[in-house]
């Protein structure tokens, strides 16, 4: 069975630098959330852009669909699959909404404008991000956490069966962070394959179908929420000052707590 | 040798003194080296004295000067090739003869060093010419020769004023046109008195060296163009070529009576007694060509 | 957002100032020829239309004619020249001359030349017509030979800090003044030839013949046919390289286009006119601010600013200084340099390092 996404042996440096991924192994099925969970500096980023296709590996293959990403072209790699950036390296000086309608990009014709259906998309797009109201205020005088919620709706609206986020919530308040994660849940039970970057463990825990633990660009664990945040997998990566506990539904939360150990 | 060491001291001494620059060091009797510091003091300076009187002359000689065939016994005269008082120092010269176009410090630093430098202020017109040659001749001890060439200058003008012919009232323009825009020699110009030698009325309306666009040159209309050339009869400078080929001058009368004359950039740009020599060769060529022209 | 001028409407306005001022540049010149009706007769002549004014009437009509066409030719291609790599390098400091891409071209033309033992003029009449053609050609080398040092300097992620740009654009241009005053240093014996690569320093407008016309306005439109290909892909490349990528730019074959595009359109204005500095920056900028930023309306409205601008301004300087007027470069420079700085000190905020 071929995976939605697909990294073999993944290894990539940057220039001059130490291995930021070091031969990691992993797959995104249709109808999961992935959250591929670690502390800063532990590849997580690049691991995701070699997944998309962004970076070639310097050793092993990301495939889409069984196809290398890297060897798309880039209009059909962008039908495929979408990236939710962490942040822009410069701010467009556009209104969120023709902010968004960017997201179609892959889908317009090069002669035509927006089409209803592009338009309808990014209505779509706007309201599942709840940033609707939003859609006519310029880029530049959003907070950084309506920024983030534009971001992911202009990767909605890219319509992309594949989809890889870059922490979506560092920048939004409780109730956001929650809804962000409940939409990308429920993105992916509606069929897609969906892969999260996140330092945030417990949201991971509450909404991911299975957690990936990266450390030092290897990957240390995989499996579901409960077989990942335990002690025993948790310590060597994050050291002993951990409390754990449950959630009334049973699933694991984790605190940074001084108490803990000696 | 004594006054060449009386001279240097009283020049160090004003030096030391704080003083500006000293005033000219009166040159010697009868220089036994003179350095040329341009083509056109060259000219005069090779006219007025022996070879073996020639201490310097610049290499551009070679190109823009009346000594320019080989052989000729002024062009085994020591070179230099810019005009500054290390090159000149070199080669000796007890006298510097320069035009008011050097650089000032060069002649500063010459007159420091107890080399006299001569200063021609004006070389344009034959009138400055002469002035130059009577400047020249008391300074160079060449007394003879200069009346020589004096006398020689008078009889050739004269000879040009006599045999116009049909040159006589035509309208001329001096025109140069390097691909950046067209350049006309007005009045008070080397290139207005040659024209005005041959018989010639210059058409350029204006002073000095002037823009001049094509659409001032159809206006003009001239019946005669002079245009620098080769040296080679064949070639045909860039010039002549423009003016004779250029489907927008098609209308000028100049072309399509065959009277564009090139005249050999040396004698096109002089600004010595050779201003006599482009006139006569300038009447030489545009007779010819006025005689093949039809009516 | 500012309040925008509509770009319909300034497209409106530009493009019924054209016609006006190409009719004002006819009007001017040496000859006292301001009769409106014998200037219109004698265009039409001149591009094949009705019987031609007595001569010399007709050649100085046809002069300023193909004076003007060449001169908003080389404006609009200096334009969108500059507002191509200004969308590429993602600043708006970004223009041919300050990348050293007309100094380029320059230098190519000025071996051209070289080669050919020849004179700008000529290389367009009669027999050597083909010499006319690997000047352009050579230009256009030497333009697409800086664009792509540049790029390839600059670097290729994120954004271009403008420190980076200037000063690579310093470097380049001093390397190639360098170069251009070796070669003039070394044919000083050639007169003519020393004579045609200085003409090459301040650029010239005067005395165009309907082939630098040609050349300029063919440039010009092969460029203006990669402005679809490129716009709406300039206008996603704002918000940084691999985020184009992700939405499925093709951004190597953006930035392929937008190299041949802007060399190809600079290189056509260097070769009829020389170097003019400027009008790549002022004119995309002004444009910029009344209009709005969509490369779309963007880069046909600055090409049509720019036609605008340099003819105005050569016109303008025409009639003011009469038989002094000056070369276009140095009248670029004079207004181009103050506007320079004003846009520097102006975005200020904007600029990663101020």
């Amino acid at each position: 069975m071929v995976s939605a996404l697909q990294g073999t042996g993944l290894r990539y440096a940057y220039e001059r630098g130490p291995l930021a991924v070091d031969g990691v192994d992993l797959a995104v099925e249709e109808g999961e959330l992935l959250v591929v969970l670690g502390p800063n500096g532990s590849g997580k980023s690049t691991l995701l852009r070699l997944l998309a296709g962004l970076l070639r590996p310097d050793a092993g293959e990301a495939r889409v669909d069984g196809v290398p990403a890297a060897g798309l072209l880039p209009r059909e790699r962008a039908r495929r699959l979408a990236v939710v950036p962490q942040a822009l390296a410069a701010l467009p000086d556009l209104p969120v909404e023709a902010f968004v309608l960017a997201g179609r990009y892959a889908h317009m014709g090069r002669w035509r404008g927006a089409s209803p259906a592009d338009r309808a998309a990014v209505h779509d797009a706007l309201e599942a991000a709840e940033v609707a109201d939003l859609a006519a205020r310029p880029l530049a005088d959003l907070s950084g956490g309506q920024r983030q919620r534009v971001l992911v709706a202009r990767a909605l609206a890219q319509a992309a069966p594949r989809l890889l986020v870059d922490e979506p919530t560092a920048a939004l308040d409780l109730h956001h962070q929650l809804r962000i994660f409940g939409l990308l849940a429920r993105l992916a039970r509606a069929g897609r394959a969906v892969l999260v970057v996140t330092h945030d463990v417990n949201l991971a825990s509450q909404h991911a179908s299975r957690v990936a633990l990266l450390h030092a660009g290897r990957l240390c664990a995989v499996g579901s929420p409960a077989e990942v945040l335990r002690r025993v997998v948790l310590e060597p990566v994050y050291g002993p000052q951990l409390h754990f506990g449950a959630l009334p539904d049973g699933r694991p939360f984790v605190l940074p707590w001084r108490g803990a150990a000696p | 040798m004594k006054r060449r060491t009386g001279a240097a001291l009283l020049a160090l001494l004003l030096h030391a003194c704080g003083g500006d620059a000293p005033p000219g060091l009166a040159p010697p009797a009868a220089p036994q080296g003179v350095l040329a510091a341009s083509s056109g003091t060259g000219d005069l300076v090779c006219a007025l004295l022996p070879p073996e009187r020639v201490a310097g002359l610049p290499v551009q000689m070679r190109d823009y000067s009346g000594h320019r065939e080989a052989g000729d016994p002024y062009l085994a005269r020591p070179t230099f090739g810019v005009f500054s008082a290390e090159a000149a120092l070199a080669l000796g010269p007890d006298l510097v003869v320069a035009d008011r176009w050097g650089p000032s410090e060069t002649a500063a630093r010459l007159t420091e060093a107890g080399v006299p430098v001569l200063v021609l202020e004006r070389l344009e017109r034959l009138a400055d010419v002469r002035a130059a040659v009577r400047q020249l001749a008391p300074a160079l001890g060449a007394e003879e020769r200069a009346a020589a060439l004096l006398a020689d200058l008078d009889t050739r003008v004269a000879a040009l004023h006599a045999a116009r012919g049909r040159r006589a009232g035509l309208r001329a323009l001096a025109y140069t046109n390097g691909g950046t825009g067209g350049w006309v020699a007005g009045s008070g110009t080397s290139a207005d008195e040659w024209l005005e030698l041959a018989g010639l009325v210059n058409a350029a309306g204006r002073e000095g060296h002037a823009r001049f666009g094509f659409e001032e040159l159809l206006l003009a209309d001239p019946d005669v163009l002079v245009v620098p050339g080769r040296d080679d009869p064949d070639e045909h400078g860039g010039t002549a070529a423009l003016v004779r080929e250029d489907r927008q001058l098609s209308g000028l009368r100049a072309r399509r009576r065959g009277l564009v004359v090139e005249l050999p950039a040396w004698l096109f740009s002089t600004n010595t007694q050779h201003i006599v020599t482009a006139a006569e060769e300038l009447a030489r060529r545009l007779d010819a060509a006025l005689a093949e022209a039809p009516p | 957002m500012r309040r925008r001028v509509p770009a319909a409407l300034l497209g409106g306005l530009l493009l019924l100032a054209l016609p006006l001022l190409l009719g004002w540049s006819l009007g001017t010149g040496a000859a006292g020829l301001h009769d409106a009706r014998a200037l219109a007769r004698g265009a039409a002549a001149a591009l094949g239309f009705g019987t031609p004014l007595d001569s010399p009437l007709q050649a100085i009509v046809e002069l300023r004619l193909w004076r003007a066409l060449t001169t908003a030719g080389v404006g609009a291609a200096l334009a969108l020249s500059g507002a191509l790599l200004q969308g590429l390098f993602r600043n708006p400091l970004a223009s041919p001359s300050v990348l050293g891409v007309t100094s380029g071209a320059a230098l190519g033309a000025t071996l051209a030349i070289l080669a050919l033992g020849g004179f700008g003029p000529l290389l367009f009449s009669g027999l050597q017509g083909a010499s006319g053609v690997l000047v352009t050609a050579a230009a256009f080398a030497g333009a697409a030979g800086v664009v792509t040092l540049v790029t390839l300097l600059a670097g290729a992620g994120g954004r271009v800090s403008v420190p980076a740009l200037l000063l690579l654009g310093l470097a380049v241009n001093t390397c190639i003044a360098g170069v251009l005053a070796l070669v003039s240093a070394l044919v000083l014996a050639d007169w003519e030839v020393s004579r045609a690569i200085l003409a090459w320093t301040f650029g010239t407008l005067d005395d165009r013949a309907p082939q630098h016309a040609a050349t300029v306005w063919s440039g010009l439109l092969l460029a203006g046919l990669m402005v679809p290909f490129v716009s709406r892909e300039l206008d996603l490349l704002a918000a940084g390289e691999e985020d184009a990528r992700s939405l499925g730019v093709d951004t190597a074959a953006v930035r392929r286009r937008v190299v041949l595009a802007s060399s190809l359109a600079a290189a056509a204005a260097v070769a009829v006119a020389g170097q003019i500095a400027f009008v790549g920056l002022v004119a995309p900028h002004l444009v910029r601010l009344l209009a709005g930023r969509a490369h779309r309306t963007l880069l046909p409205l600055s090409a049509l600013f720019g036609a605008c601008f340099l003819l105005g301004l050569d016109t303008l300087q025409r009639v003011l200084l009469g038989a002094h007027a000056l070369p276009p470069g140095v009248a670029m420079s004079l207004v181009g340099g103050p506007f320079f700085l004003a846009l520097l000190l102006l975005s200020r905020r904007e600029l990663d390092t101020w």
